[in-house]
């Protein structure tokens, strides 16, 4: 096989854990995590053409406490990757790249993720 | 006067490349486009993604499945739900695309499973147009 000329990138062994890097890695993770959540999002839209049996196994399969695990994660995953993104796309026109503004950033982001996370399935429960 | 016209050349090309890259007829963006696009549907479906949070808390959540048709019979609805789908797992896709050139050490390995993910992506996708093509019928 032919090897790429591109070098590969660091494997996450070789960092001192940072703030910074921290985030980065929990944001290409929660992305992961997304992923799956497209893929449920998808199967689900599928399972409402394919009727009512298809329906109700899906219903039955999502309330499996692992797969409710799953969808607390996925939560936390997408307010995190969305709050997240918004910090990726101010660095793209060049603001917030000082050491402090990047630990408030980050800090926000982090407090908005779980704070957005908590109300949402509050929310959802109907304790708010 | 001529940028407002909506089918003035630059947008119909724009659009048909963006139409071609949704179904994979184009070929996998180079790096500059790649971050370009990466950037556009991220905006795109940030808007999309908490519609779709705003409407599992106030209508889908607990719904059975004649409400969410019910839901889904709004034609605003089925649109932004085909969008906020077609354009996230477009986003996905270019996001795993990342990941895999950064761990995957051989090129050759990095296009089989890029194109595994593709096929996967057009699948989900195109089974999910013709669900709500079929709900429509």
């Amino acid at each position: 096989m032919s090897k790429n000329n591109q070098p590969l990138s660091p494997h996450l062994t070789v960092y001192k854990w940072q703030v910074t890097n921290t985030l980065s890695i929990i944001h290409r993770f929660s992305g992961l995590i997304l992923c799956l959540g497209g893929v449920f999002l998808s199967i689900w839209l599928i399972s409402i053409a394919l009727g009512n049996s298809t329906y109700s196994l899906l219903i039955g399969f999502s309330n499996l406490m692992i797969i409710k695990l799953f969808f607390v994660g996925l939560s936390f995953a997408f307010f995190y990757h969305s709050l997240n993104g918004i910090r990726h796309l101010m660095w793209d026109i060049g603001k917030g790249f000082e050491t402090n503004q990047l630990k408030i950033s980050g800090a926000l982001v982090v407090t908005g993720a779980i704070l957005f996370a908590c109300l949402f399935w509050l929310k959802i429960m109907g304790l708010l | 006067m001529r940028s407002l016209l909506i089918f003035n050349r630059p947008t119909l090309i724009t659009s048909v490349a963006m139409i071609r890259k949704i179904f994979g007829v184009a070929k996998f963006e180079h790096s500059s486009k790649h971050w370009k696009s990466q950037r556009q549907t991220a905006i795109i479906i940030f808007f999309l993604t908490y519609w779709l949070i705003y409407q599992i808390i106030f209508t889908l959540h607990g719904s059975d499945l004649m409400l969410v048709k019910e839901w889904l019979s709004n034609p605003i609805n089925e649109l932004l739900i085909l969008l906020t789908v077609i354009f996230s797992l477009y986003h996905g896709e270019l996001g795993l695309q990342v990941i895999i050139e950064d761990y995957i050490p051989t090129t050759q390995t990095q296009r089989n499973i890029m194109f595994m993910i593709r096929l996967l992506r057009l699948l989900l996708m195109t089974s999910v147009i013709i669900s709500l093509i079929y709900l429509r019928l």
